[in-house]
């Protein structure tokens, strides 16, 4: 372990000045470790310039048995991200966490070691905020200690849904009357690869009983489009990563009238066949909306009465899922033909991956000591 | 466990069906209380309660004042019992973690659509580590320390569950 090199200093937080809590010499990382896709951001903790803003796919790619000698770059053994996915047909991939929580350990060590490798050689110590599902238990906990064990000196794990609302929030607009605060009553909803998270946030941070959170997201979407289409297309020898690739390029839920055809070409015994998949992207998006649904509406219906019309004006839809195209309409539509009044669903698009990142940052330079929790290793 | 296998506190009143209900629903209120599910607590109180105290109040026959009295001294004591059972539960647990004999975490186990206080059927090994009180968004240090205190009653309810007989027992000591 190193020698603590920190110093306890008062954070005093204000809209617009934070003084850091953190020595000069120690990097500040903020981790959103998602089940698909990981943002990573580092910054000194007296400097608000970022070091590192780098978003990586969270999947480790180990090199096939007998590969010949120059096939994979360096020979690795072992590749990470973008480098595994693009060597695929070389590698067994693997992907460290499952429903946003580590399902095997030693590819999340992995992984984590790699994120180190994209950290400044010369860091000092390493203090990192790492985003946690809300519905993560101490053993997830427990498992993303033990896999950050030897990368980061220090760690505190905060739920996801925080940390995008802090990122979500633009501190140096607070005291501008016309920025409208999108963390004072408003609904997120985040659905990530692995699992749908429902929490209201009304100007603090959510309890256990303002969120909900399923196992049903996108990896969820991807194996109904796969049942569906190795029932309509049984010899088509489609693959989750096949399907995965053709549901991020059309996935839509927009109905017939403006859903595009998803058209995907596959080899049958070596020969190219084009086979269409829009109906059974259709099915998995449609059943994404469903749950999504069901779930806003339960925590609408938990929700204090006298909130629930500015409420239902701050619906914000966040995550992976999000990009599915026309989701925010579909989503504020269903509300309303349901009989919530005057709904409005925004959708976040392409930024949602740096919003808990940010916000883990925010959090690592409030952090007193007494929160970082001592990894040993 | 259920709640129905705990052990109540005697009394010397005539426990009546009514009345042992209303014991146990309000142990129940204050071990939610406890477990920070506030939400669920005020549920018991407000829907479970008022008409358990209107029936014994009606089959009791005791003036309104003893009505009154009772139901005080009852409510106090259930206070009491299980804020002994949580003071010798956290001097036990804090002293085994501060020996290092926590319990090693297993495998994370995925769940059904649950509400995040973890209430239901599993227990509450898996619940989910997050905050049982109100902080303003502000207040980031508040939010952590917070998150840090979920953490160790997680680590707590690892080694003791808090509904467990020993917590009871605990608290007749």
């Amino acid at each position: 372990m190193s020698k603590l090199t920190t110093i306890q200093a008062s954070a005093r937080v204000t809209s617009s000045a934070i003084i850091p809590a953190t020595a000069t010499d120690t990097l500040l990382v903020g981790l959103d470790w998602g089940t698909n896709l990981s943002s990573l951001h580092a910054a000194r903790g007296d400097s608000t310039e970022l070091l590192v803003q780098e978003q990586i796919p969270t999947v480790v790619g180990y090199a096939q048995e007998n590969i010949l000698d120059g096939v994979l770059p360096g020979d690795a053994r072992v590749l990470f991200g973008k480098q595994a996915q693009k060597h695929r047909q070389h590698m067994r991939l693997v992907r460290p966490l499952q429903g946003g929580v580590i399902a095997d350990r030693e590819a999340a060590k992995e992984f984590a070691r790699h994120l180190r490798t994209r950290l400044p050689e010369n860091a000092g110590e390493i203090r990192a905020v790492i985003g946690m599902p809300a519905s993560s238990d101490l053993a997830a906990r427990e498992n993303a200690r033990a896999a950050v064990q030897g990368v980061f000196q220090k760690v505190i794990f905060v739920p996801e849904p925080f940390l995008a609302a802090l990122g979500y929030r633009d501190d140096d607009r607070l005291n501008d009357s016309e920025y409208q605060d999108p963390v004072l009553n408003s609904l997120y909803v985040d659905i990530g690869a692995g699992s749908t998270d429902v929490c209201i946030v009304q100007g603090r941070y959510p309890t256990v009983d303002d969120q909900l959170s399923a196992p049903f997201a996108g990896d969820a979407v991807d194996q109904i489009i796969l049942d569906a289409a190795h029932i309509a297309y049984p010899d088509a020898g489609l693959t989750l990563a096949k399907v995965r690739e053709v549901k991020e390029k059309y996935s839509c839920v927009m109905g017939d009238e403006g859903q595009q055809p998803a058209i995907a070409t596959v080899m049958v015994g070596g020969k190219p066949m084009k086979i269409d998949l829009t109906a059974q992207i259709a099915a998995g998006c449609a059943a994404l909306l469903q749950k999504t649904f069901e779930m806003t509406s339960e925590l609408v219906g938990r929700a204090d009465p006298d909130s629930v019309s500015e409420l239902l004006q701050n619906v914000i839809v966040t995550g992976g899922g999000s990009l599915i195209r026309g989701f925010g309409v579909a989503l504020q539509t269903k509300l309303l033909e349901e009989g919530f009044e005057n709904p409005r669903v925004r959708v976040l698009g392409q930024g949602y991956k740096d919003y808990v990142a940010r916000g883990a940052l925010k959090t690592a330079r409030q952090a007193q000591d007494r929160h970082w929790q001592n990894i040993l290793g | 466990m259920s709640l129905a296998t705990v052990k109540n506190v005697p009394y010397s009143e005539p426990a009546d069906a009514r009345w042992a209900e209303l014991e146990r629903w309000t142990l129940e209120a204050c071990v939610l209380r406890a477990e920070g599910r506030e939400a669920e607590a005020v549920r018991v109180l407000q829907e479970r309660m008022p008409s358990l105290i209107r029936d014994w109040s009606a089959q009791c026959r005791l003036p309104k004042p003893a009505i009154q009295e009772r139901l005080r001294r009852m409510f106090s004591e259930k206070q009491d019992f299980v804020a002994r059972g949580l003071a010798q539960r956290r001097l036990i647990t804090s002293e085994l973690i501060a020996r290092g004999r926590d319990i090693a975490a297993s495998a994370p186990r995925p769940a059904n659509v649950t509400s995040a206080s973890g209430a239901g059927a599993s227990g509450r090994s898996s619940a989910p580590v997050g905050l049982r009180q109100r902080v303003p968004l502000g207040d980031v240090v508040g939010m952590l320390d917070g998150l840090a205190e979920a953490e160790r009653e997680a680590r707590r309810e690892a080694i003791w569950p808090l509904r467990s007989p020993a917590t009871f027992a605990a608290a007749e000591l």
